[in-house]
């Protein structure tokens, strides 16, 4: 009788502590913690000026630019030399992981700069290296160049200056 | 008696188990990655700066702003009533207590898009709901709330409405940030409370 309640007791422990080790280990299938990819995103290594990408197509066959676009808005404004792979995809593309395992230089681009941002710190987690973004918004011409649609400069720079209004009546926002 | 002896070894193993847990909430992922991804691609924690402004002139109480640039850029101008959450500190404990919104939205802003949308993925992914993005950041919301007036001929209810938030915005961001810095401490600190209060659930 008190033998079967130490081993039940045993038991349990032991299974608790097992979930408990799966639990810690095995939390999900992400490489990086937010913690390691808010490091990496903050030395900026990622963020690519339309010259520097040009430059990094120019001398490097190892570069691949991934086109995060829908199908349709790949198609009807095709890209040369790009991977059309909607960001919805990103995920499931063995094409992509693929290109992990080879090492590629990977660039992503998307109309949207907060589409490619996001893929960039979902793919870093998922344990891509050589991952790099535009800082800038950027479209497609004709010939397969890529120009800014804006000034073409990085994009978190304030292109305005705030003109402090020194004629307002201060004592009336404190009441 | 035996069986008390076995409970309380069972209670000390647990509570063994329990101490040496990982606590690192702060860090680690909650959502998984095709989860993180959905939501991603389902765009409806973006605001337009428009929706950013009506909800400042409304005093709109269920919306937290965070503003992710230096200490030093949000000094020189701010959005009214946003925080100051450098994205280099985004993770750190002290703030915790605003990236946890059950009811509120947290807005990122920045300059532009990318800081806002990495401050998104990596708080989403954390588990922390509720976060929104502010489209296009200052630079947007200067080009469309401070510096865009209306050009036609005749002017529809719609936008009428539309140009009068913007205006009423752009007055109340150019009174806050004129303000002299002793006074900007008072109307920040006034804010923070109050967002704190927020925080409290029951008050």
């Amino acid at each position: 009788m008190q033998k079967k309640w130490i081993i039940g007791v045993m038991v349990s422990l032991i299974l608790i502590l097992i979930l408990v080790f799966w639990q810690a280990f095995n939390p999900n299938s992400f490489k990086l913690d937010a913690n390691q990819t808010h490091i990496r995103s903050m030395e900026q290594k990622h963020l690519l000026s339309i010259i520097q990408l040009n430059e990094k197509l120019k001398n490097s066959s190892e570069c691949i630019v991934i086109d995060l676009r829908t199908e349709e808005d790949y198609n009807t404004n095709p890209i040369y030399d790009a991977v059309n792979i909607p960001f919805a995809n990103v995920l499931n593309s063995q094409q992509l992981f693929k290109f992990k395992t080879d090492d590629k230089e990977i660039i992503l681009y998307s109309g949207s700069l907060i589409e490619s941002t996001q893929a960039w710190t979902l793919l870093t987690q998922m344990g891509f290296q050589n991952l790099f973004i535009l800082d800038t918004e950027a479209v497609w011409i004709q010939d397969g160049t890529l120009i800014a649609s804006g000034s073409g400069e990085n994009n978190e720079v304030l292109k305005y200056k705030f003109q402090a209004d020194t004629t307002t009546n201060l004592e009336l926002n404190f009441e | 008696m035996n069986s008390r002896v076995l409970l309380s070894v069972w209670l000390i193993g647990m509570g063994i188990i329990l101490a040496v847990l990982p606590n690192k909430k702060t860090s680690i992922n909650q959502l998984k990655p095709a989860e993180l991804l959905q939501k991603a691609v389902n765009s409806d924690y973006l605001l337009s700066v428009d929706k950013v402004a009506r909800s400042i002139v409304m005093e709109d109480t269920s919306i937290v702003l965070v503003d992710l640039r230096l200490p030093d850029e949000y000094k020189e101008c701010n959005i009214p009533g946003a925080i100051n959450i450098p994205y280099a500190k985004l993770l750190d404990k002290e703030f915790e207590g605003y990236l946890e919104q059950k009811e509120g939205k947290l807005i990122f802003y920045s300059n532009g898009d990318i800081l806002a949308a990495q401050a998104w993925t990596l708080t989403n992914g954390m588990g922390f709901q509720n976060g929104y993005i502010m489209q296009g950041g200052l630079n947007e919301w200067y080009k469309t709330v401070m510096n865009s007036r209306f050009e036609g001929e005749q002017i529809t209810a719609r936008e009428n409405a539309l140009f009068e938030t913007r205006t009423k915005a752009r007055t109340l961001f150019i009174e806050m940030n004129s303000l002299p810095d002793s006074l900007k401490v008072n109307f920040r600190s006034m804010n923070q409370k109050s967002t704190k209060k927020l925080d409290g659930g029951c008050g």
